[in-house]
């Protein structure tokens, strides 16, 4: 399938804009820049929800806030959490940038979200981020009425660094016996920043995220560490077994697109239930894009359907006389 | 209101927004005057907007866009209301 025609013009919006590309100097610049895209595409609180509390949470040397969003409904019972990763290539985002998405998902997934401003690179480099992940996920995981979450059911997700992050706490929970984890939702995740992949190669630049802002993110995140580290290229760790369901989401023109698809095989390889779907005709990011590609709109229904499937909430009121389809199933 | 006009209000309330308060003249790089490369995409569509047309991607290049008088040219190629 071509591009979206949505997505094909805002790639020629960027283009016919000047869109700066190569390695960016000044990282307040870069997380500028990804703000300043959101305001644009998928401005924060424009989705009515049933409510949003931040808390602070003290973390090594630092505080973080964690941001609890609750569905439209009835949000005073327990309900299924997940705790939401934002991207930004561990150098940008924040709760802002992602809040278009968690409200949306929160909605669709009749879940509470809970997402997590993890501190970011330079300043906290790896393992920073994965630090403040299983901070985050020990502290809901050990107050759950407080949260107002099912005990039993508590899941992470998050979307591209977000999403490596979330994958590489599923592998830190396990191995530090940590909280129990439901299920792993992956959005475009970034699972390899050891190696190039065919996807890597092809989409190199002019498909939004160019490999030379990747290439500074990393330089500014790892600061020197081993990039074949599991914690940072989960699609490299040697033992995958015993690790949460996982919901991995990729798109036709997303450079992570190969490492996403070769994580799911990977898990299924050792008896992993993964659900997977390529978004055809898409972009990076384009779940965040709902004003200029308004396919987002659909992909968070399709994403908030399967997030129930995997909290095993039964679908929404008016859709449950619409056919459910079960989420794809590569293998199982 | 003039083409030229309506594209200048438009470009005048983007540089706003970046704290400049200055009155670009029509050959004026706009980037240069502190637009980011968001602004522009901004400006793009705001334009789109404004004259109710959609640029072809023919069209979609940075010179057709780098100035107010740029965009005049294009958008009387594509607008009845010039």
């Amino acid at each position: 399938m071509p591009l979206d025609r949505h997505a094909r013009r805002f790639l020629e919006m960027l283009a016919a804009a000047g869109q700066t590309r190569g390695r960016y100097g000044d990282v307040i610049e870069r997380r500028r820049a990804l703000a300043d895209l959101v305001d644009l595409v998928d401005p924060p609180g424009m989705e009515t929800i049933g409510g949003v509390r931040d808390q602070p949470l003290d973390v090594n040397d630092g505080i973080i806030t964690l941001r609890t969003y609750s569905p439209l409904g009835k949000p005073e019972r327990l309900l299924p959490g997940l705790l939401f990763f934002h991207g930004g290539g561990w150098v940008a985002g924040n709760l802002e940038t992602h809040d278009g998405l968690c409200r949306r998902l929160c909605n669709e997934s009749g879940c509470r979200i809970i997402a997590v401003n993890y501190r970011l690179a330079p300043e906290h480099a790896f393992p920073a981020a994965l630090d403040d992940a299983f901070a985050a996920l020990s502290h809901v995981a050990a107050n759950p009425r407080e949260f107002g979450i099912d005990p039993d059911c508590l899941g992470v997700a998050g979307d591209s660094a977000g999403g490596g992050l979330a994958a590489a706490l599923c592998r830190e929970a396990r191995d530090r016996n940590g909280p129990k984890i439901a299920f792993q939702f992956l959005i475009c995740p970034i699972l390899d920043v050891a190696r190039e992949s065919a996807a890597r190669t092809e989409l190199r630049d002019g498909y939004f995220l160019d490999a030379e802002t990747l290439a500074r993110d990393l330089e500014l995140y790892c600061s020197g560490a081993d990039l074949s580290d599991s914690r940072l290229s989960p699609l490299l760790a040697s033992d995958c077994t015993g690790l949460p369901p996982a919901y991995i989401h990729t798109a036709q023109f997303d450079p992570f697109g190969d490492e996403g698809e070769a994580y799911a095989a990977k898990l299924s390889d050792v008896g992993i239930a993964v659900h997977g779907r390529n978004h055809p005709g898409m972009i990076h990011f384009f779940y965040c894009m709902q004003r200029m590609i308004p396919y987002a709109r659909q992909a968070a229904q399709i994403m908030g359907a399967e997030i129930r499937y995997a909290a095993q909430l039964p679908p929404p009121v008016e859709r449950r006389r619409q056919k459910r389809t079960r989420p794809d199933l590569i293998r199982s | 209101m003039s083409a030229l006009e309506r594209i200048a209000a438009i470009a005048v309330q983007m540089l706003a927004k970046r704290g400049s308060t200055s009155f670009p003249a029509p050959d004026t790089n706009l980037r240069e005057a502190g637009l980011t490369s968001l602004d522009m995409v901004n400006l793009i569509l705001a334009v789109e907007g404004e004259f109710d047309i959609e640029i072809p991607q023919a069209a979609m290049t940075p010179e057709n866009f780098d100035t107010i008088a740029a965009m005049v040219a294009l958008v009387s190629h594509f607008s009845s209301l010039m």
